[in-house]
């Protein structure tokens, strides 16, 4: 037997270019990864934390000396970010960012 | 989340309370929004249909949802589409199970066949049909096609 129902969901969809703040949990020579409301995981590849001006080095990512400064990303730390792709796999989201200019 | 859930409750005045839930809605990622679902319910659970239909419904609860395009978080106010409040079977066709015979093929290892046709080309393989319908591939060496061919040819007279 079919119900048809209606139902005020709450729903959590980022887009491209929303600004989010996700908490780091893991810090890698490859990424690092955090948590969006301590929920969501989220990535940003070292390919954009190296066009950031970023470098990996002891198990943290520091900026250049010679740019303008900015915290090292450790884990534990909270990081603002900008979303450049939302993706989905069988029912769970992955958020990949990239760190604002 | 349930910030962004309060808004439509700011007490500040009209314009400006429209300007900030514009601004909430371009930087918050979370929404409220109304779904419209088809729950279907196995006979032995209408007995308590809200329950059942809640069941369901959370099962939706914290996955990646299409029709919603995000994740259902939450959900409040669950209520019959226009009113409705009876199930309905929405494929009325009548269904007839039957179980017929089936002719299988199936051939299992070293099983012997009987080739219907057989192309022998000169080099290593030769390409039979099995059945009438059946393809198959003898590749072999040069003394087994040969030994092949005079098989069938012996069969043939």
């Amino acid at each position: 037997m079919h119900f048809k129902v209606t139902i005020d969901a709450l729903v959590f969809r980022a887009s491209v270019g929303q600004k989010l703040r996700g908490k780091i949990n893991k810090c890698s020579g490859s990424h690092v990864g955090f948590l969006v409301y301590n929920l969501f995981n989220g990535m940003i590849s070292a390919k954009q934390l190296k066009s950031s001006g970023y470098a990996f080095a002891g198990g943290e990512w520091k900026k250049d000396p010679s740019t303008p400064k900015a915290p090292p990303l450790v884990v534990g730390e909270q990081l603002d970010f900008h979303v450049e792709l939302f993706q989905e796999c069988a029912g769970l989201i992955s958020i990949e960012g990239k760190l604002p200019n | 989340m349930g910030k962004h859930k309060n808004s439509s409750s700011d007490k500040s005045s009209p314009k400006k309370a429209k300007k900030k839930k514009h601004a909430e809605s371009v930087l918050s990622p979370f929404r409220v929004q109304q779904l419209e679902l088809v729950v279907s319910l196995l006979p032995n659970c209408l007995s308590d249909i809200q329950h059942h239909i809640s069941k369901n419904v959370n099962g939706l609860l914290m996955k990646f949802n299409e029709g919603a395009d995000g994740v259902i978080l939450s959900y409040t106010n669950i209520k019959f589409s226009n009113g409705e409040a009876v199930g309905r079977i929405l494929d009325e066709q009548v269904r007839r199970y039957f179980s017929p015979g089936y002719l299988v093929f199936s051939t299992i290892l070293a099983c012997i066949l009987r080739i219907a046709y057989c192309v022998l080309p000169p080099q290593t393989q030769a390409q039979l049909l099995i059945v009438k319908t059946f393809k198959s591939n003898s590749h072999n060496s040069i003394s087994t096609i040969n030994n092949l061919r005079r098989s069938l040819t012996c069969t043939s007279k």
